[in-house]
């Protein structure tokens, strides 16, 4: 504990160091010159986060089920989710865990956990309670109201069958894969995602697969004699899965009449978001050192891979990335959603700017997006406007899949600090010391999310750290007085899904429009922002809403204030033909 | 005095053309790092060894030209070969011997950067970047303003994230030496990606003779222009390189963009087509390559091979032909097929008159009993 105060009390002293500062901080990060900020940046105060995991109370440590064997499934780890299970509006966290592995003895029977959010970062383990104490090894977890029923559901990918979680409304879930036929056959699963692909009103269940992986006749590759784990260049691939929702609690898998199957890739991160701005939800998924995909759906849920010509298969250049998270949003304000994605060590992370529906181009090295983590494996990612000034910021989590792999590279390390970039105005600065996140002890960190889980009106992290506990940081903005406004919006469907997955919410201030979706699945295979997070930067009011709704219309919402979170229902609002314009210019790249 | 003046430039000249050599062997693996998955530090391609002197008969002779050369010692009686130790059969004890041949030659040769580059590489193969970094630290203090110290430093900054440091170490380089083999694209590179684009194709789009044929430079040169947004220049760019290696991927990729750019869009599907079935050819023969990814060792025995041979061709070039035939012999003791280290044994002992061991050298290594027309083709 002692330590942690220690550490804690550094964090605070860099990021005030970093207000009186900046500049002087920033010098520090890494070790060498960051490029020039923008000189206005430099008046902003940083973002900081504290570790307050110690006072949590969560006892969760994740547990790969290894016996030293080193079978690849140890390497995915596991995402992690964040969503209201009880509606009591604070957000609880969900973390997968692993399960042991042929071989490993005695057995540590490792359990997922339901940590349930009771207010001043106190949580409860409310796992066996909720039905949720079960044994399989979970990588991907995804959370949506599958039955529109207000409360929601919860989607896990498996090494083994899939799974999928009643919320009762009660606090309790129920296992109701064998009803609902999405169990998808013993296959190491990936990331989820839920879309309502046809418009009809409920969710469909997007499942990647990883590589058809067999502990039998399995022998660890070794590199300078020290042991090692195999890549999925190693294996053959699974197709994913895709299953639609019947509306009756039974889903039909319908792989192959989507046009899902016709591809097969080592799956991992998925993303849903329009990407061509024609109302329909589309599907990019990331493959493991293969050629990403983007399903471009036609609206009624049958899906074309577009990826290479989208400009979204490989990296600048041409080559495969070993992809792992992917998170999007529009970084540039100019109305566009934009893919952030995490790769292998010695690859830099790609951020892709839609080019207004026209395709994507890889903007990582001009914007200053690639900055801090080359040498890192990436895994989780986020693109989180964290001090609300209306730019949103890059969030990467790093840790190797080997924990020996120091004895074999000096370059890299097991157990890495996350990378923070600060959207500074078409271009990011790397500032994860001046945010305190050298001062957090270093994991193997995998899935992140992030929400707001004190209520306070930034936005939070939650990493799993493989083998570890997992890392809470609290976003300190509101504490130090953020200078800037925010606004939080949570969707009811009527007509269109409940929570309003895949909507397109703008938020139009006097200066500026700020757009999102919903989202139901991202960040590396896990699950966040079911509530939609603003910040408004400089403006002092928000003009309006307008949302326009997956298999539904277009409307206008009023919104009296900010600072606070809202809460629209479909069909509550002014119907109107198109977004409404607003004089606006998008930052520069 | 005129005469000893223009041998001592001759050898000096020599002296840097074997250092030139070396740092284009060191570098050929990485200059499109991007591109490549060569595990760090992976030999590549030895270069010809350096030719002290070449005398009318050596010239004359059909080896002459590409074999390497070994001063003409005579038919003198020489002492045997002293036996060599079995081949390491653990990675450490080849480590071992690996770093113990690199800190001989430094010994020998203490003010010549061929034996840091070739401790640094060996650093690098085994992972230890902060040991080879510190070679050439080292080195850059006692001579400042190196060309080659800045370029490897550049090299190692960029391996560990520190692309800002890397740049500034490649510029050094480049500043000092523009057509030091492999400064000019690891600095084009660099430069695009830290997002000075304009900077990168001011440096790439100087046509020098050590990159004029390289296909990476003009892959390169035409990313940088695409982040310029200059499609067109990107487009030509990309098609030159298409010119030099029809085969290449990454011009066709660049094109496809370039091309759907312009608004081209037959071509861009054209080029996507052809680059789709490329990639998809590269990915299936990699996972076919799975077993060999099993185990490292046989690579590392080849680079031992490689890296001996190396250390001959240095003690050739400083007229150490007992040395540097113990070192080709022990290049092929852990790769009998090492094609420069063979036929440097071979033009060494038919200029010594132990032909007859040439041509057991070579039925042993199972090679026919011409020798390699070209050494340095690894």
């Amino acid at each position: 504990m002692p330590r942690r105060l220690a550490r804690s009390s550094l964090a605070r002293f860099i990021a005030l160091a970093g207000l009186a500062w900046p500049g002087i901080v920033a010098v520090v990060v890494n070790g060498e010159p960051p490029p020039a900020p923008p000189t206005d940046a430099a008046k902003r105060p940083p973002i900081v986060f504290e570790d307050v995991t110690a006072a949590t109370g969560i006892g969760f440590v994740h547990d790969d089920g290894g016996s030293g064997r080193r079978f690849i499934p140890e390497t995915v780890t596991a995402g992690v989710a964040t969503f209201d299970h009880d509606l009591d509006g604070r957000i609880d966290i969900y973390f997968p865990n692993g399960a042991d592995l042929p071989g490993t003895e005695p057995p540590r029977r490792p359990r997922a956990m339901l940590a349930r959010n009771r207010g001043g970062w106190r949580f409860d383990d409310v796992t066996a309670a909720a039905g949720l104490d079960h044994e399989a090894y979970g990588v991907g977890v995804t959370v949506g109201d599958l039955d529109n029923d207000g409360f929601p559901d919860l989607c896990t990918s498996n090494d083994g069958p899939k799974r999928m979680w009643q919320n009762m409304g009660d606090g309790a879930f129920v296992d109701v894969t064998a009803a609902a036929g999405t169990a998808d056959a013993d296959k190491l699963g990936a990331g989820l995602a839920l879309l309502d692909a046809d418009g009809d009103g409920d969710l469909d269940l997007y499942a990647a697969n990883y590589v058809r992986f067999s502990p039998e006749g399995h022998v660890s590759p070794r590199i300078r004699g020290v042991p090692l784990y195999h890549g999925p260049r190693d294996y053959e691939a699974w197709p994913d899965s895709f299953f639609r929702n019947e509306g009756d609690g039974r889903f039909s898998d319908e792989s192959v009449a989507s046009g899902i199957a016709a591809v097969v890739g080592p799956g991992m991160g998925v993303v849903c978001f329009d990407e061509e701005g024609d109302g329909d939800t589309d599907i990019f998924v990331l493959n493991d050192v293969a050629a990403n995909f983007l399903f471009r759906n036609d609206g009624t849920g049958r899906f074309a891979e577009v990826g290479l010509e989208a400009g979204l298969a490989y990296d600048m250049i041409g080559q495969p990335n070993g992809s792992m998270g992917v998170d999007c949003g529009d970084v540039d304000n100019d109305g566009w959603l934009d893919l952030w994605m995490t790769s292998y060590q010695g690859e830099r992370p790609v951020l892709y700017h839609n080019l207004a529906g026209q395709g994507f181009e890889d903007v990582s090295s001009r914007t200053g997006a690639a900055a801090g983590s080359l040498p890192w494996v990436k895994w989780g990612c986020g693109i989180v406007d964290f001090d609300n000034d209306g730019r949103r910021d890059l969030f990467i989590a790093c840790g190797h899949i080997n924990d020996l792999v120091e004895q074999f590279d000096d370059t890299t390390a097991y157990r890495n600090h996350n990378v923070l970039l600060r959207n500074v105005g078409g271009r990011f600065v790397e500032m994860s010391a001046a945010a305190g996140l050298h001062a957090v002890p270093r994991h193997s960190a995998r899935g992140t999310a992030f929400d707001d889980l004190d209520n306070d009106g930034d936005l939070d992290g939650v990493i799993l750290n493989a083998r570890e506990a997992p890392t809470l940081l609290r976003n300190l903005d509101r504490e130090r007085g953020g200078e800037h406004h925010w606004l939080q919006v949570r969707l009811v469907g009527r007509g269109s899904n409940r929570d309003g997955v895949g909507a397109n919410v703008r938020v139009v201030t006097p200066g500026a429009v700020l757009v999102d979706e919903v989202h139901a699945g991202r960040g590396y295979q896990g699950h966040f922002g079911s509530r939609l997070h603003f910040g408004l930067g400089p403006a002092a009011a928000v003009e309006r809403v307008e949302v326009r709704w997956i298999g539904g219309g277009r409307e206008a919402f009023d919104v009296a204030g900010i600072d606070r979170l809202v809460v629209l229902t479909e069909g509550a609002g002014r119907r109107v033909d198109r977004p409404g314009e607003v004089e606006t210019e998008p930052d520069r790249r | 005095m005129r005469s000893a003046a223009r041998e001592a430039r001759v050898g000096a000249r020599r002296r840097l053309d074997v250092r030139l050599r070396i740092v284009v062997v060191m570098i050929a693996p990485l200059t499109f790092s991007g591109c490549g998955e060569a595990p760090r530090g992976a030999p590549g391609p030895l270069p010809p060894v350096a030719a002290p002197r070449a005398t009318a008969s050596e010239r004359s002779s059909p080896s002459a030209a590409d074999a390497p050369h070994a001063p003409a010692t005579g038919r003198a009686k020489r002492p045997a070969t002293p036996p060599r130790p079995p081949l390491p059969a653990a990675f450490e004890s080849l480590r071992e011997e690996a770093l113990a041949l690199a800190a001989a030659l430094r010994q020998r040769y203490p003010d010549a950067p061929e034996p840091i580059d070739l401790a640094g590489t060996m650093h690098d193969r085994f992972g230890n970047l902060t040991a080879a970094t510190s070679l050439w630290e080292a080195w850059l203090a006692d001579h400042p303003g190196s060309a080659e110290a800045h370029l490897r430093l550049g090299k190692y900054a960029r391996e560990k994230g520190e692309e800002t440091r890397a740049v500034e170490h490649l510029e050094q380089a480049f500043g000092a030496r523009p057509d030091l083999p492999g400064a000019q694209i690891l600095l084009g590179e660099s430069l695009a990606n830290v997002g000075r684009a304009d900077d990168a194709v001011a440096v790439l789009a100087r046509d020098l003779p050590a990159t004029a044929g390289n296909p990476n430079r003009l892959t390169l040169l035409g990313h940088a222009r695409l982040q310029l947004g200059e499609f067109a220049g990107a487009k030509a760019d990309f098609e030159r390189a298409l010119a030099i290696d029809p085969a290449s991927p990454h011009a066709l990729y660049g094109l496809s963009i370039a091309c759907g750019r312009l608004g081209e869009t037959e071509a861009a599907e054209r080029y996507r087509a052809d680059f789709a079935t490329r990639k998809a050819h590269s990915l299936a023969r990699d996972r076919a390559n799975a077993p060999a990814r099993l185990d490292d060792m046989p690579a590392l025995l080849q680079a031992m091979a490689g890296w001996y041979a190396t250390a001959g061709r240095i003690d050739l070039a400083r007229g150490d032909t007992a040395a540097a035939e113990r070192d080709w012999l022990r290049a092929v003791d852990f790769a009998p097929g090492q094609r420069e280290a063979r036929a440097a044994l071979v033009d060494l002992y038919r200029r010594q008159g132990r032909d007859g061991e040439g041509r057991g050298l070579l039925e042993r290594s199972g090679a026919t009993t011409q020798p390699p027309a070209a050494a340095g083709r690894n």
